[in-house]
């Protein structure tokens, strides 16, 4: 792994809401490395879509987002026109969401959407036939790399006629059509069946290794985030509070939230391994309290935790934002 | 009473693809069976996982104890008394003794009652109270009964979150003090951290009340965490079914080791699974696979498992539908 890829710092978005100002995401920083595949881990409006989303300038209105810089390649997205931002889009970053049948227009074949990413955003050279040909071609090598038989008569087909995994297959050959460095998966896995969420992470890991692209992976699942991830960052109320490689932040977390959210999850029979639930409910971004926001559940707080704690190194690569972990 | 709550015989639900007269008379109708064959047996005061993925008859299933749909074939027999045939004046006792908690409760609660109202049609209907106050009383119980305040009483359920909105739909399903409970996915729309909270919950009411669960999932791990034991659905039928940790530690059925071995559990040496992930999808309804119906995806199939369907049959302590299991 070489240097990163992509650098955010201190990534803020601001939303004012009837209810109040609301921070999705507040001081997120974090870098993902050439060929990494990081996960963004959380609960229900912890912050870790928007976070992602900001880094393809894909909140609106672009003016809630204000951060330091997120650098990609070494160039300040921030400070990039639509227009180039655009182009930097589908050849550089890609992303894939959660619902693949709300992402794919019913209207049009699968071989269209296809080859329409590859011609708005692909290369230029040549007579538009030529290009066409190049794209319908890409389009099939790409459907036959997600294993989806058949693919030339597959392009032909409408959404509806492909199965949910299918479609997130279909979804994945997309984001791949021009070769993205970094790839935005935004819970891919969550609407499929486990044997299908199972093959379609096993896809993404071989895609991944063949193609040395790095990859940021949200998902509330931390199982799936263990079986294909090198490095989590795992967010609580539009922050990072524990950040670190998967196999020291799972079986080794440092920050309270992590480990309630670990001991949480089942692991076996009630009588072997009893459920320890995190008590109260995930915080409202509007009526936060200063401080921690993870205080109020939180069965180590005390005095201290009414100041807000930056991400601490607990052991090397590994960081937590607690005052009651020991820095390193 | 019986130690056998609930009893199902050769259960089946076919439903017409097309029965439209036009379909029907050009022969092109053709029929699915969501449900085939199914015999299961809950006894009382047990929770019984039921798991498999979409399609795979689970919630038909559901709907068919609960009487929302009526089976075409076989019997359902609850607490020793065949409810098949059972008619419209009989079906109040049935409703007070069966219960359901649906998985979303944005959408099967009410949205423009408060929780005092949506708990107090049962409790007038079932339980024959009649005064307000006696409402309110028995209304506040119940959601003391499933942790909330009675505070909560004067909400409205989008002014809830997720799980306490699934607790008032525990609490409404408690209200006619039933015998059974039929858990669809209860805990599936909801953050890690509040699915903990109810499955607790859901395993304290049962102890305290003696209620039995008849508990649907496609999650595996919180299924092995509250069932004492599991039927494994595909396609519509029962392929495995027993104790859950006999199961678990030793799937027997090709399509339940696949199922066990792509669950993930969220630690880094947990080891891979040894069984390659399942290729293909689950077949169309419409054309169903002659013999058994897992052959086209099953790594181990043979000639005869395409020509002939595999019965349930006792292996080592559990029920398997397999033709390649050795007893």
């Amino acid at each position: 792994m070489s240097a990163a890829l992509l650098e955010v710092q201190d990534l803020t978005i601001t939303f004012r809401t009837d209810a109040g100002t609301v921070h999705p995401a507040k001081g997120v920083s974090f870098e993902v490395a050439q060929g990494e595949v990081v996960g963004l881990v959380g609960e229900s409006g912890s912050g870790k879509s928007m976070t992602a989303k900001a880094v393809l300038g894909l909140v609106e209105p672009a003016r809630a987002v204000r951060s330091a810089h997120i650098r990609y390649k070494g160039r300040d997205l921030n400070r990039l026109s639509a227009a180039e931002l655009f182009q930097l889009r589908a050849r550089d970053l890609a992303m894939i969401f959660q619902d693949p049948m709300g992402s794919l227009n019913p209207l049009f074949t699968i071989g269209h959407q296809l080859t329409r990413v590859y011609l708005q955003h692909g290369p230029r050279e040549g007579s538009a036939r030529e290009r066409k040909r190049a794209a319908r071609a890409r389009a099939v090598e790409l459907l036959k790399k997600v294993r989806i038989p058949d693919p030339e008569s597959r392009l032909g087909q409408y959404p509806h006629q492909f199965s949910g995994g299918m479609r997130q297959r279909v979804m994945i050959a997309m984001a791949l059509m021009c070769s993205p460095t970094l790839l935005v998966a935004d819970e891919p896995t969550t609407a499929l069946d486990v044997t299908v969420e199972l093959q379609v992470v096993e896809l993404l890991k071989s895609l991944q290794a063949e193609l040395g692209m790095s990859v940021i992976f949200i998902s509330h699942n931390l199982g799936v985030v263990a079986r294909l991830c090198d490095r989590v960052m795992v967010m609580y109320a539009g922050r990072i509070v524990e950040s670190g490689p998967v196999d020291r932040v799972l079986v080794n977390p440092a920050h309270p939230y992590t480990r309630a959210l670990l001991a949480s999850m089942p692991r076996g029979r009630k009588d072997e391994a009893p459920l320890r639930p995190i008590q109260g409910e995930p915080p409202s971004l509007a009526r936060l309290a200063p401080g921690c926001p993870f205080r109020p559940r939180c069965d180590l707080a005390g005095a201290g935790c009414e100041v807000e704690q930056k991400l601490v190194t607990v052991e090397p690569r590994h960081q937590a934002a607690c005052h009651r972990v020991r820095a390193a | 009473m019986s130690e056998r709550l609930l009893e199902l015989v050769g259960v089946s639900k076919t439903y017409e693809a097309d029965a439209s007269l036009w379909a029907r008379l050009m022969g092109a109708g053709g029929a699915v069976r969501a449900v085939s064959e199914v015999d299961l047996t809950v006894t009382r005061g047990e929770t019984l996982g039921l798991v498999g993925e979409s399609g795979c008859g689970k919630s038909t299933l559901a709907r068919l104890i609960l009487k929302l749909e009526e089976v075409t074939g076989g019997d359902v027999i609850f607490d020793g008394r065949n409810v098949t045939g059972l008619g419209p004046q009989h079906l109040a006792w049935f409703r007070s003794r069966v219960q359901i908690v649906f998985q979303d409760p944005q959408s099967s609660l009410n949205r423009s009652y408060r929780v005092e109202t949506i708990l107090a049609s049962a409790l007038r209907l079932h339980r024959g109270l009649k005064r307000r106050s006696d409402l309110r009383e028995a209304a506040a119980d119940l959601l003391r009964l499933v942790g909330l305040d009675p505070a909560f009483l004067d909400r409205y359920p989008h002014e809830l979150s997720g799980g306490q909105r699934q607790r008032v739909g525990i609490a409404r399903a408690l209200s006619v003090e039933p015998d059974l409970l039929v858990l669809d996915e209860p805990v599936s729309a909801l953050d890690v951290s509040i699915q903990a909270q109810i499955v607790n919950l859901l395993h304290d009411l049962q102890r305290r009340l003696g209620l039995t669960y008849v508990f649907i999932s496609h999650d595996l791990n919180v299924v092995r965490y509250l069932a004492d034991r599991v039927a494994v659905m595909y396609f519509g039928r029962i392929v495995e079914t027993g104790p859950v940790e006999t199961i678990y530690r030793r799937p027997r059925h090709p399509y339940t080791r696949v199922l066990l071995s792509a669950v993930a559990l969220p630690d880094p040496e947990h080891e891979l699974p040894t069984e390659t992930a399942l290729t293909g999808e689950v077949p169309s309804p419409l054309a169903p696979p002659s013999g058994c119906a897992f052959h086209p995806r099953c790594p181990l199939a043979q000639e005869r498992c395409r020509r002939e369907r595999p019965e349930l049959r006792e292996v080592g302590g559990v029920a398997v539908a397999c033709h390649l299991v050795e007893s």
